[in-house]
């Protein structure tokens, strides 16, 4: 939305509608005098002459009161993720359209073998003016082996070696597709004389430090903040800052996501909601100028099993669970617009699958996606052991249930929930749903107090669509501590069904580490599938649905990237459409 | 000797000489009459009563059909989704977008609610009474001690409390619920209460009881609580009010466990999903919002309607007695005098 120089204008406006109020006090020659040339340029604007002007905010709607936010990027609560976005330059980006890497403040990112050279843009600059150098990235590699980043579990040390250009020395040979995922979380957002300080203290305080007064190395530089907004100018300094073409950059506070679908089905009062679910029936109140993005998630809805109850321990129950829930019907409950099936639940994300899993993809067993298979189901829990009586199937150890825990405040996921637990107890299980506070919900994992819940199946983010990180996070599941039980399983050598009849012995922990330590896709894939097959007959999690994350532009008074283009679908559109100069005033 | 003859002759207010004279058939139809009869009578003839009953009573019919399983249990794909009312009466309340039967959702619920919603009301007036009618008759020492434990009650933020005691202590039991959402509630009323006892206690009757030697419990009993009874009705409907508005309140913001949804829950997943933005989700929000009224419309009109059984003027005058009593109040008033 473009937005004349309003302020001023409606004050002056103002005064005039109410100048017969102050006829007595102030004569409209005294007014003129103390307007100023300027000022009654914008009356006569006002009163129904031509007005044209150049500058133009850009309202982006967000859940958060930003008096309670700030930009310390490894702080651990209240850090405005939206906010640091306009203010830090990103070393690179993923385009999910694309398939590809592209680069922000990097220059170019080399990776052979155990090495990866990061060469950084000469005209990298903070927004004081200051150059940024390798100092900054010296004390930004530190901090982040102090708070113990996941990229220095592949790193041995680093080395500078110039003002621009630094040299990591990886622990082994890692395949360059999970550096570069890591790399894509990396933000210039360290600069040696704010963040230097905290390299001798403890590492908590470094991450409860709330950083209010950022220097810029993006797109805009901060300048003010209170109960409604964040607001943003240009950064002169930026090394694209001819890209940019908005002179206000507000992030908005909203209350919650009902108050922005309200906001976009009104079509003029926001211009962009960077992440935000919307039903398909509020999608159909949108004007036609409100654009949706789906950029893939690579996250999405699925059970976690309890490995060591004595049923959900067994892989036939599991392999009964897979059946008898139909995959598709939980996407029609809950979303049929951004959600979609996983094809075969194997700690792959769906839409990677096809392409990781070659030719063995046509044999892997899909538990029926669109059905519910509960003769295949059935069987499995007949043969082993299990019989049906007064309607719930039950063995020695009582009947299959329990309670099924899902998270209070995500409605999507109480559908989801709700379609899983009527269809496996309509089969025979005897499940009760509990709904808890997030804490509570995460707790009873961790605590490894349940028998089977609903959990993410994929960790999310860019590097999930490399399948090394949702394979190892199904077995080790680190957020919960491991409370599924399965890591000793996960380092044991185990026998399963192989492909094509047969057995394949694995021993999956160490199968999914080397699909980190291969050179290339192509050399990765063989364990990938190997690992892919032990998940889907194992199940250590079962995947039943990912989805798009809904990114919501507006394209009446902005130019838009088209759908083909390498910029459409990068996370995200409001901050890398600016970057790239996709994203222009066009009033 | 003549004159307590006599006096004895006039006026006979020892009521225990005239009980061991009743039957006990006698005493039961009299206690029938004076607790059921009448108080039916004089509540039946307000309309209120009559609509709040009504009312009520469709809760207590849902909460039946629920216990013995008359209609369907809530599931998901039971139907197309998002079914607008009566556009099948096989689903007269429309659908979810999940294909969920709302009446089965509000049936299924209603038991839980009114359980809840009467723990709340009966806890938090029940204390009220209790503390407010003690303080307030007996006054100093056991008055101070009651009122400093009220003011650090009332003290405490009442919504944050609750938040911190529902993330705490998990409650999901309804009656325990109830009590919860109420637990400081009745420090404000209990203080109301006492004021009014404070005046009720000067009044000359009570005097007269005290005078008799008749006991603190009796007199409160017999004498302070009929006087506030229309006060403490009332404000058990209150409660009763704020107890559904809380649980809903902390269900709709996800502070609370649940093993079902409930009407907060409903209401939740109604916003969320557009009802406010959308016809087609409309009937999802209204449905849950006409049960949570309804119920608390029939609650105020009942209370409402009670205050006619605890008002004793209009008591007589509707029992048709009014005429008689004043005269034997009279009599008795100006023989004692």
């Amino acid at each position: 939305m473009f937005i004349i120089n309003h302020g001023y204008v409606s004050h002056v406006m103002k005064s005039n509608s109410g100048l017969s109020d102050y006829d007595g006090l102030i004569s409209r020659r005294e007014l003129l005098a103390v307007a100023g040339a300027s000022g009654m340029a914008m009356l006569s604007g006002c009163t129904g002459g031509n007005q044209s002007s150049d500058s133009a905010t850009f309202r982006n709607a967000y859940t958060g009161n930003p008096v309670d936010l700030h930009f310390n990027t490894s702080g651990i609560q209240n850090y405005a993720w939206p906010a640091g976005r306009a203010v830090f330059a990103p070393f690179l980006k993923y385009s999910f359209n694309k398939e590809k890497f592209l680069l922000g403040a990097l220059k170019d990112l080399q990776i052979n073998d155990k090495e990866v050279t990061l060469t950084f843009r000469d005209d990298l600059t903070w927004d004081n003016g200051d150059d940024w150098t390798t100092e900054d990235l010296d004390v930004q590699l530190q901090l982040a082996k102090k708070t113990g980043t996941s990229l220095w579990g592949y790193l041995d040390d680093y080395k500078i070696v110039d003002k621009k250009t630094a040299r990591l020395l990886l622990s082994n040979t890692t395949n360059p597709q999970i550096i570069k995922f890591e790399l894509t979380n990396f933000f210039v957002d360290t600069k040696k004389e704010t963040h230097e300080k905290f390299l001798d203290k403890d590492v908590s305080e470094f991450l409860q430090w709330a950083w209010e007064d950022p220097v810029a190395s993006g797109m805009f530089s901060f300048v003010s903040k209170d109960k409604q907004a964040f607001e943003f100018e240009p950064n002169p300094e930026f090394y694209n800052a001819d890209n940019v073409d908005i002179d206000t950059y507000l992030l908005q506070s909203f209350g919650g996501n009902t108050a922005q679908h309200q906001a976009l089905v009104s079509g003029d009062k926001i211009d962009a909601a960077t992440s935000l679910f919307v039903p398909p029936e509020i999608v159909d109140q949108f004007k036609d100028h409100v654009v949706e993005v789906n950029i893939p998630a690579k996250w999405g809805y699925g059970v976690v099993f309890n490995h060591d109850d004595p049923h959900f321990g067994k892989r036939a129950v599991r392999q009964a669970v897979a059946h008898v829930i139909n995959r598709q019907a939980i996407v029609d409950n809950a979303g049929p617009r951004s959600k979609f099936v996983s094809q075969t639940p194997c700690g792959i994300a769906p839409k990677d699958q096809e392409y990781w899993l070659g030719d063995w993809m046509s044999d892997f067993e899909t538990y029926g996606p669109k059905s519910s298979q509960t003769q295949k189901a059935t069987k499995l829990l007949q043969d082993a052991g299990y019989s049906k009586q007064n309607g719930k199937w039950q063995s020695s150890d009582g009947t299959i249930g329990g309670e099924y825990y899902s998270p209070a405040g995500w409605s999507d996921w109480t559908t989801m929930t709700s379609t899983v637990v009527d269809q496996l107890n309509n089969f025979g299980f005897d499940f009760s749903i509990s709904t808890l506070p997030t804490n509570d919900w995460f707790s009873h994992y961790s605590n490894s107090n349940f028998t089977m819940g609903s959990l993410y199946w994929l960790p999310g983010g860019s590097r999930s669509t490399f399948p090394y990180f949702p394979l190892r996070y199904q077995l080790w599941e680190e957020e919960i501590g491991g409370g599924h039980n399965y890591r000793e399983k996960a380092e044991s050598e185990q026998t399963i069904p192989g492909r094509g009849g047969g057995e394949m012995t694995i021993t999956p922990l160490e199968e999914t580490e080397k699909i980190a330590q291969q050179p290339s896709d192509d050399k990765s894939r063989p364990f990938v599938q190997r690992a892919a097959w032990h998940s889907h007959i194992e199940l250590p999690f079962l995947g039943l649905v990912s989805k798009y994350e809904q990114s919501w532009m507006t394209n009446d008074n902005w130019t838009i990237p088209p759908k083909e283009n390498v910029n459409r679908r990068v996370k995200w559109p409001p901050y890398w459409w600016t970057h790239e100069g996709e994203l222009q005033h066009d009033a | 000797m003549a004159t307590e003859a006599d006096s004895t002759d006039d006026i006979d207010w020892r009521s225990e000489a005239s009980a061991v004279e009743m039957s006990r058939r006698e005493r039961l139809r009299e206690f029938g009459r004076r607790w059921v009869y009448e108080p039916a009578v004089i509540a039946w003839a307000d309309m209120r009563t009559r609509i709040g009953l009504l009312i009520l009573s469709v809760y207590g019919l849902m909460a039946l059909v629920e216990v013995f399983g008359l209609w369907r249990n809530p599931g998901t794909n039971q139907a197309d989704p998002l079914l607008k009312p009566f556009e099948t009466m096989q689903f007269p309340l429309g659908t979810t977008r999940s294909g969920v039967d709302l009446l089965a959702l509000i049936i299924d619920s209603t038991p839980f609610m009114l359980l809840m919603v009467l723990a709340g009301g009966v806890w938090a007036t029940g204390i009220a009474v209790l503390v407010g009618t003690i303080s307030g008759y007996k006054g100093g020492t056991v008055d101070n001690a009651i009122t400093s434990i009220s003011d650090f009650f009332m003290a405490i933020p009442g919504l944050p409390l609750v938040i911190v005691l529902a993330v705490a202590l998990k409650p999901e039991n309804p009656i325990f619920l109830g009590v919860i959402l109420t637990i400081n509630y009745w420090a404000g009323l209990g203080r109301s209460i006492r004021s009014q006892v404070l005046s009720i206690r000067e009044s000359s009757y009570i005097e007269a009881a005290r005078t008799m030697g008749t006991s603190t419990p009796r007199i409160i009993l017999k004498d302070v609580l009929p006087n506030i009874m229309p006060y403490v009705m009332v404000n058990f409907v209150l409660a009763a009010r704020y107890t559904i508005f809380a649980a809903v309140g902390l269900y709709f913001l996800g502070v609370l466990p649940y093993t079902g949804q409930n009407w907060g829950v409903t209401l939740n997943y109604g916003y969320e999903k557009g009802g406010l933005l959308t016809m087609e989700a409309f009937h999802w929000l209204l449905v849950p919002i006409v049960a949570i009224v309804g119920l608390t419309f029939g609650l105020i009109l009942v209370s409402q309607g009670l205050d006619r059984v605890f008002n004793p003027q209009v008591r007589t005058r509707l029992t048709g007695e009014s005429e008689s009593i004043e005269e034997e109040n009279e009599t008795t008033t100006t023989g004692m005098m």
